[in-house]
């Protein structure tokens, strides 16, 4: 007897366009109760949090919803003296905290608001003789706060201030036989730790060591029949995974290797109808432990996802910070189609000739989204992918700002007739 | 139930009392869970004790954990001063509630480093925590800087290869002294073994767990290659039992690799002169190398062909096949000149095609005549114990062809599919 699949059926049922009303209202009340229970049970990501919580309402044009100053005043509360930000007051400071601090101070064009030369310094402080990086100063290894110390430097424009070289190399001896990356040397390859170390290579200008068709592969196996996917072999799908695998996907210019309209159909399924907010895959009751980090973090995936199945990335996050684009030179596949049988696919990986992105000055907010750069799609994100899709102690970021943008104006959701101008997506309120 | 704050104050400070308490009184207890309970029934203590399962009543949790979280941040931001006896009792009660909680773990590693706490008590707490948590990240990073802190005790012991190579400079004293620290370090692997065995039972392809044993092997049995052999064996059984386990096989892959690294470099690395990595490999490894993977491959053979559908039989198929096809690349490289059994086993292998037919079904026992052995000792070995498959391209080939044969399971057809493509791609470019 065969083993059942594991993965869901989508009812017929289930939602299929984009609740944007109700997922405003759930973030905005993020965090509001203070003695709140389950704000305790998730204080010790509360950067992180938040910064999750500014980036999706950005996107959905609902940023002044948030208390900008009040966010800036928290954030000097939680820069410790070794120069490291901490969770929330009075929790410990830690890398992957301050990743978020800084995130969210680009966000709000306030890097001002703290210390910056300290935080390179502790940043630095954390680096390891082998080029790893600690998570704190007790001194836990994983490829993960590799990447928060080389997204920090980026967004500071201090990246010479650590051993890049040694660095690049500790990230490369945890690449495995199936092209992914576990947490350390040896360690299985997972979705969440493959982004994180996508990202890094990119940020370092290293894609090159990468072998894009072999990880490409690995990558697009997680897309089950219901079009969701998961993290590894084996595990049911989840919609957090639209956003590690398809980052990573555009990263290594393979997001044309899976089924975009599945797992759109997949994504919108996980919406819950009454609360807002997504539940983990279609049918699931929304988490009630740790929902606020759940939800949130999933509902910036879930953006994430829809949009970049759908849409391409515009520049304006990384012009923001006057980064320059680095990507795979061989976009192409040398050797056509590596789809797995049996596997939804888009069709055949097209060979795409080398292809630079152009890095466009502007400073608008959002860049001209007719601008010929982003019909021709992959690529011109990329660093806005491995800058601000993260944060890896589990979530993402503010590409998908944009990405709602473009896919605001420019199709996808034919259920909504938005406007090119409309500060709020009035016709999201499809309900 | 209580209501105002000065009953919760007083209710919360008898609740974290009974908990210690019961530690006290009971050392033997080994799983924590909450019971189901939403409002206090009787007048009693929500602690509950029940052959050795320590259970807390889930209408306390929602005033228990803010407290014991809003006291320790307190305490952390120097505004209320706690003794180190309740440092140790509220920590305690807080991980057991909410065990990702960083700072809670870091004020026990100050405790534990003034001497407060001893390691295996903490050691204790995180493998009650995982009874209930069993991915919790902070947990098991924790765990690992309580053992580094227990290798740091006798830094010798940690590096089992440098021990050794130091054992002839030592006094018979020291001798008695590190035996003794080898036999403490035994206990603790054998220790955390059982740790991450339970935590992997309690939740399928737990991440966590299984990294962490690889770092347990790394960082306390690096070089101990029994302590490896005696993993894989143990593991047969519980991968059979968990065939969807993607982590458990993939630490099998690690094992394999980590025991073949070991032989190929042979008894040189245990000498002064320091590793040799070409070509030291004796004709003794090089058998004893390919005994391990033709074994291997047929446990998985036969794990495919008895639980049709699994995606972690056939991934760990391709890595343990990869790995193979790599030993024998390398192998070719270094020792084409010398290695005349493996010669021998190359031919055998040639002479093995023609039961490729049988390969997949069972065993083949292969002529072993063929072979002429100079050491008569080894040829009675290999009359003995040779695993008779064969291990090449083709056969791989065949093993799918005759699967596909007979197979109608819709799931482990494009498997098998899906794996013929990655041999073409991935192993048939390379060779």
């Amino acid at each position: 007897m065969s083993a059942q699949l594991k993965d869901v059926i989508i009812k017929p049922d289930a939602p299929s366009w984009l609740l944007l009303d109700k997922h405003a209202d759930y973030i905005a009340a993020y965090g509001s109760k203070k003695d709140d229970y389950e704000y305790t049970l998730s204080e010790y990501l509360r950067m992180s949090g938040i910064y999750w919580g500014l980036t999706v309402m950005d996107l959905m044009g609902q940023l002044p919803r948030m208390s900008r100053q009040e966010i800036i005043d928290f954030i000097k509360a939680c820069q410790h003296e070794c120069g490291g930000v901490s969770a929330s007051i009075g929790h410990d400071p830690h890398l992957l905290y301050t990743l978020s601090a800084i995130q969210i101070l680009c966000l709000y064009d306030s890097l001002d608001a703290i210390d910056v030369d300290k935080v390179v310094e502790y940043v630095k402080g954390l680096q390891q003789e082998d080029g790893s990086f600690a998570g704190d100063k007790w001194g836990e290894i994983d490829t993960r706060f590799s990447f928060c110390a080389v997204a920090t430097l980026a967004l500071l424009g201090k990246m010479d201030s650590i051993n890049v070289d040694k660095a690049v190399e500790f990230v490369l001896s945890c690449m495995n036989f199936d092209g992914g990356f576990g947490c350390r040397p040896g360690s299985e390859s997972h979705a969440g730790q493959i982004y994180c170390c996508t990202g890094f290579l990119s940020l370092t200008g290293q894609l090159h060591q990468l072998n894009a068709d072999l990880l490409g592969w690995w990558l697009c196996e997680r897309q089950l029949p219901s079009g969701g996917l998961n993290g590894r072999p084996e595990k049911l799908p989840d919609v957090c995974y639209s956003w590690w695998v398809l980052a990573s996907l555009k990263i290594i210019g393979r997001i044309h290797w899976i089924d975009k309209a599945k797992l759109r159909r997949f994504i919108l399924a996980c919406q819950d109808e009454e609360t807002g907010g997504f539940a983990d895959r279609p049918g699931d009751v929304v988490r009630r432990v740790l929902k606020s980090r759940a939800q949130i973090f999933l509902q910036c995936s879930e953006c994430s996802g829809l949009s970049s199945a759908g849409g391409s990335f515009p520049h304006s996050v990384r012009d923001r910070r006057s980064l320059s684009p680095r990507r795979r030179a061989d976009q192409g596949s040398k050797s056509g189609s590596v789809h797995a049988g049996g596997r939804p696919a888009e069709g055949p990986p097209a060979a795409r000739p080398p292809q630079l992105a152009h890095h466009h000055p502007h400073k608008h907010r959002y860049p001209h989204i007719n601008s010929p750069q982003l019909e021709a799609g992959s690529g011109s994100g990329l660093i806005s992918v491995s800058l601000f899709g993260l944060n890896p102690s589990s979530a993402h970021v503010s590409i998908q700002r944009i990405v709602f943008q473009l896919l605001k104006f420019k199709h996808n959701l034919k259920t909504h007739s938005l406007h090119l101008n409309a500060s709020l997506p009035s016709a999201a309120a499809k309900n | 139930m209580a209501e105002s704050e000065e009953e919760v104050d007083v209710l919360v400070q008898r609740v974290v009392k009974d908990i210690s308490n019961a530690f006290k009184r009971h050392p033997s207890i080994d799983e924590i869970g909450f019971i189901q309970c939403p409002e206090a029934r009787y007048n009693r203590s929500p602690i509950v004790l029940l052959e050795n399962k320590l259970g807390v009543e889930s209408w306390c949790v929602k005033f228990l954990l803010p407290y014991v979280h809003n006291k320790l941040l307190l305490y952390r931001q120097r505004k209320h001063w706690l003794d180190r006896e309740a440092l140790v009792d509220i920590t305690c009660t807080l991980l057991l509630l909410n065990p990702d909680f960083t700072t809670a773990w870091n004020v026990r590693k100050e405790l534990l480093q003034c001497g407060a706490l001893s390691p295996e008590r903490d050691l204790y707490l995180g493998k009650l925590t995982l009874t209930k948590f069993p991915k919790s990240p902070e947990t098991w990073i924790h765990r690992r800087w309580v053992l580094q802190q227990i290798l740091n005790r006798f830094p010798a012991v940690g590096h089992h290869k440098i021990l050794l190579r130091r054992e002839a400079e030592v006094e018979v004293a020291d001798a008695e002294i590190t035996q003794h620290a080898n036999d403490h370090l035994a206990q603790i692997i054998l220790q955390e073994m059982m740790v991450c065995a339970d935590a992997a039972s309690r939740y399928p392809s737990n991440y966590n767990a299984w990294s962490h044993r690889i770092w347990v092997l790394r960082h306390m049995a690096q070089g101990n290659s029994k302590v490896f052999h005696d993993e894989l064996s143990s593991l047969r059984l519980w991968v059979s039992m968990h065939v969807s386990d993607h982590s458990g096989f993939h630490y099998r892959q690690f094992l394999l690799k980590e025991l073949i690294t070991d032989l190929n470099l042979g008894p040189e690395l245990w000498s002064n002169s320091g590793p040799q990595k070409q070509a030291s490999s004796s004709p003794d490894s090089s058998y004893l190398v390919d005994q391990l993977f033709y074994q291997e491959m047929e446990f998985c053979s036969d794990l495919i062909l008895s639980f049709p559908g699994h995606e972690a039989l056939w991934s760990h198929r391709r890595h343990v096949f990869y790995l193979w096809h790599q030993w024998k690349e390398h192998h070719r490289d270094c020792s084409s000149s010398r290695d005349s059994q493996l010669k021998h086993l190359s031919e055998l292998e040639d002479q093995g095609r023609s039961c490729l037919s049988r390969h997949g079904h069972g065993s083949v026992l292969m002529e072993v005549d063929l072979v002429s052995l100079e050491d008569p000792e080894e040829e009675k070995k290999l009359r003995g114990v040779l695993p008779p498959g064969v291990l090449n391209l083709p056969a791989e080939h065949l093993f799918v062809s005759s699967l596909l044969d007979s197979c109608c399971s819709h799931e482990q057809r494009s498997l098998a599919l899906a794996y013929r493509k990655w041999l073409d791609m991935v192993i048939g470019v390379q060779s």
